[in-house]
């Protein structure tokens, strides 16, 4: 039984994972945009046996919000485990007042959040393992959806400055970045499913794996993904721009 | 087909003006969980499944229509708790045992799934959210359990649980029979020892009408959990794989392997033996099989062995059939596909013209008796056929959702 900290309870995978974890009967604070669907996960969770010490509804979006969220998170006494879910998926032909919001959601804020967890993390004897969720879209620049991989991308580079960061400190935290392929969700709803989509459990029992094996680093979800993403690097231009991947 | 994942999502706006079914899991066989593209879109909603609540002292227990008995079973059973009804695959949603008015092998004992339905809320295009129970907006309550999905969306749903006593292990006695009527006889006089029964019955080779009957309960005991992951199949067979001489040698071997006597078996295994074989239903091939569920009144046993005949001059055997008394326990569902009597559920691989001409001399025989088909499982019969069987359609047609209707509706109505 742990204490664990989620940002974004109401994302597909992120309902997936309270259900793992509440299951397991952890500790569980909770973090959502939906006021009332948090709610609705909150009442499910602790139904399976959690104790949801406490659970806060705010906009990624809003700086004033996400200042009162930095304030609940140090109030905890100790995290023993966090997952930071929340994205959005951007239009690659958007404006700019929606890009700019974009990155506050994708990069901003849960690279903001992951510090923030992370220092948390280095003060507590035992430390602490901090998750963050990419995309297989963050690994190579496409055109169909560029600007979502691209912010994907950069999150990936702030959680392995924060593994060296951790390191530096010489703290037991952990932290790893996962990247879902495609992933049946509202995010993806528009989108038509073959047999590349995983469910959202599948995802949520791959985090929950990393807590109990401890694992830093970059991890694919599911694993085969990772040999996928790796033939994508390595087809050369001249193939690779005649795709409309 | 698209996605509701949050109940929210269903609002009026984002409702009107298109038409719709609501659907679950989609393991019915038949049409009635279908609608063609140009007709409306399926909505799932399977994905808005949460648990909301329980209260000890009534044992209800309260969740969203899209969670699966099978999520449900995972939650009750370490606390002590079974669902009052379960059908023979735990991947259906709480939604579609109550459109569909489900039963079990505990007919006899507890009746349909409706029977334990406290109350629900439902989302109508016109008029939003409603509660329904036996004392509140008691015509949607009636209608909507067993009402196919065509009164409007099931939200929240309050269900009495059952005390499940042990861990959910059961105590299986299975005994052989040689003949339809000696299996009647001992479903008849299982059903007064135990709290569930079912036969299942050669219907493919030459000893047709033989078959073993079980009876089970639930017994005190540590309850093995297997933790071997189930066998799938991968992709349709050929269509040779399933032909008349496999059925027939299925059949046989089947009934070989049945020993009489008693054994104790976790309840997955019970229940669900099917859940185990991921995609069974490939074993089929492309043209995949057509299942033939009905009920004729106590007193028509004999049809019960005419629609043998029927079957053994066809040629065409049966691969899994299945044989139950339905109890005198009433539902309050208005279109509730069980009654007293007698139940067959058959599986046939589909030839085409061949087995469609069957099903219709099968239904002659059921007509003749004051029987009915079962719309869960139904993909071709009549129009009349169903309107005789189920004569308070018109009352559900009446309380039918102005934006709802599914492919089985469209052709059995009229
Ligand atoms: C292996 C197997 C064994 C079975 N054994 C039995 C058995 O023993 N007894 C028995 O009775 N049945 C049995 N069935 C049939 C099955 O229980 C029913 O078809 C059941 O309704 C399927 O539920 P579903 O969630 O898959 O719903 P679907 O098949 O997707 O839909 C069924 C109906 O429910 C409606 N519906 C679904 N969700 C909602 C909602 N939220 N609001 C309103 N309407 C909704 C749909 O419109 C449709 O009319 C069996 C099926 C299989 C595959
Ligand atoms: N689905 C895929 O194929 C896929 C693939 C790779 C990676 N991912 C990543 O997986 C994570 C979870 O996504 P999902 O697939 O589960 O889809 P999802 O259900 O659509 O989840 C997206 C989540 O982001 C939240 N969110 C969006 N804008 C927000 C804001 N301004 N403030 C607060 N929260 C906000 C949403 O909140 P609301 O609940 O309030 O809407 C929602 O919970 C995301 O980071 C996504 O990028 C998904």
């Amino acid at each position: 039984m742990s204490v664990v900290l989620l940002i974004g309870a109401t994302s597909a995978i992120g309902a997936s994972l309270v259900r793992a974890l509440a299951t397991q009967g952890n500790e569980l604070y909770l973090v959502g945009r939906n006021a009332e669907r948090l709610a609705g996960v909150v009442e499910d969770a602790k139904l399976r046996g959690s104790k949801v010490i406490a659970s806060m509804p705010v906009d990624l979006a809003d700086l004033k919000n996400c200042e009162e969220l930095k304030q609940w998170i140090s109030a905890i006494s100790e995290v023993e485990h966090a997952i930071i879910l929340p994205g959005v998926l951007s239009d690659e032909l958007g404006t700019l007042a929606q890009w700019s919001q974009d990155v506050m959601v994708n990069f901003t804020v849960p690279s903001f959040l992951a510090r923030t967890i992370s220092e948390k993390m280095s003060s507590q004897s035992e430390g602490g393992h901090l998750v963050l969720i990419g995309s297989v879209a963050g690994d190579r620049g496409r055109q169909s959806n560029g600007f979502y991989g691209s912010q994907k991308g950069a999150l990936e580079i702030y959680a392995e400055a924060l593994r060296h960061r951790t390191a530096l400190k010489n703290c037991k935290v952990k932290v790893s970045f996962v990247k879902p392929g495609f992933v049946v969700s509202p995010m993806t709803a528009e989108l038509k499913k073959n047999v590349l989509f995983s469910e959202p459990d599948q995802i949520a029992k791959k985090i929950v794996s990393l807590f109990s094996r401890g694992r830093s680093g970059v991890v694919y979800a599911p694993g085969w993904w990772r040999l996928i993403m790796l033939l994508i690097k390595l087809t050369p231009n001249f193939i690779f721009h005649r795709t409309r991947l | 087909m698209t996605e509701v994942w949050w109940q929210d999502e269903l609002q009026k706006p984002a409702i009107e003006g298109a038409r719709f079914l609501p659907v679950g899991l989609g393991r019915s066989y038949g049409d009635s969980a279908l609608l063609a593209e140009e007709d409306g879109v399926m909505k799932s909603i399977s994905r808005a499944g949460r648990l909301v609540g329980f209260d000890d002292e009534t044992k209800v227990l309260e969740v969203e229509a899209g969670c699966s008995l099978g999520e449900i079973l995972k939650w009750c059973v370490p606390r002590g708790y079974f669902l009052p009804v379960v059908p023979g695959t735990q991947k259906v949603t709480v939604g579609g045992a109550i459109a569909n008015d489900i039963h079990g092998k505990n007919h006899h004992e507890s009746g349909t799934f409706g029977r334990w339905v406290v109350s629900f809320d439902l989302f109508r295009t016109e008029g939003g959210w409603v509660s329904c129970s036996k004392s509140e907006n008691r015509d949607l309550f009636e209608a909507t359990i067993g009402g196919l999905g065509l009164t409007g969306v099931l939200g929240r749903v309050r269900l009495r649980m059952h005390a499940l006593q042990g861990e959910g292990l059961v105590e299986q006695e299975t005994v052989r029979f040689d003949s339809l009527r000696e299996g009647t006889e001992i479903l008849s006089g299982l059903d007064r020892r135990y709290p569930m029964t079912v036969a299942w019955i050669d219907m493919a080779s030459k000893k047709m009408g033989r078959g073993v009957a079980m009876g089970g309960r639930f017994v005190e005991g540590e309850c093995p959990r297997s933790k071997r992951k189930g066998i799938s199949v991968p992709f349709d067979a050929p269509s040779c794989l399933l032909n008349r001489s496999a059925i027939r040698a299925f059949n046989t071997v089947y009934s070989a392997t049945r020993h009489p006597g008693v054994e104790r078996l976790p309840f997955e295994k019970y229940f669900f033996p099917l859940d185990g074989v991921e995609n069974w239903n490939r074993l089929y091939g492309a043209r995949g099989f057509l299942q033939y569920q009905c009920v004729v009144p106590l007193h028509a046993i004999s049809a019960l062995s005419e629609l043998q005949r029927k079957i053994a001059d066809s040629g065409q055997g049966a691969f899994l059939s299945v044989l139950k008394k339905f109890g005198p326990l009433s539902s309050p569902g208005l279109l509730s596909f069980p009654m007293s009597g007698w139940t067959l559920a058959m599986d046939f691989a589909m030839e085409g013209a061949a087995t469609l001409s069957l099903m219709k001399k099968l239904d002659g025989v059921v007509r003749e008796v004051g029987g009915r088909l079962y719309p869960a499982k139904d993909a071709r019969m009549s129009g009349e056929f169903f309107r005789e069987g189920y004569p308070q359609w018109e009352e559900l047609e009446k309380l039918r959702d102005v934006s709802i209707t599914s492919r089985f509706w469209e052709r059995v109505r009229t």
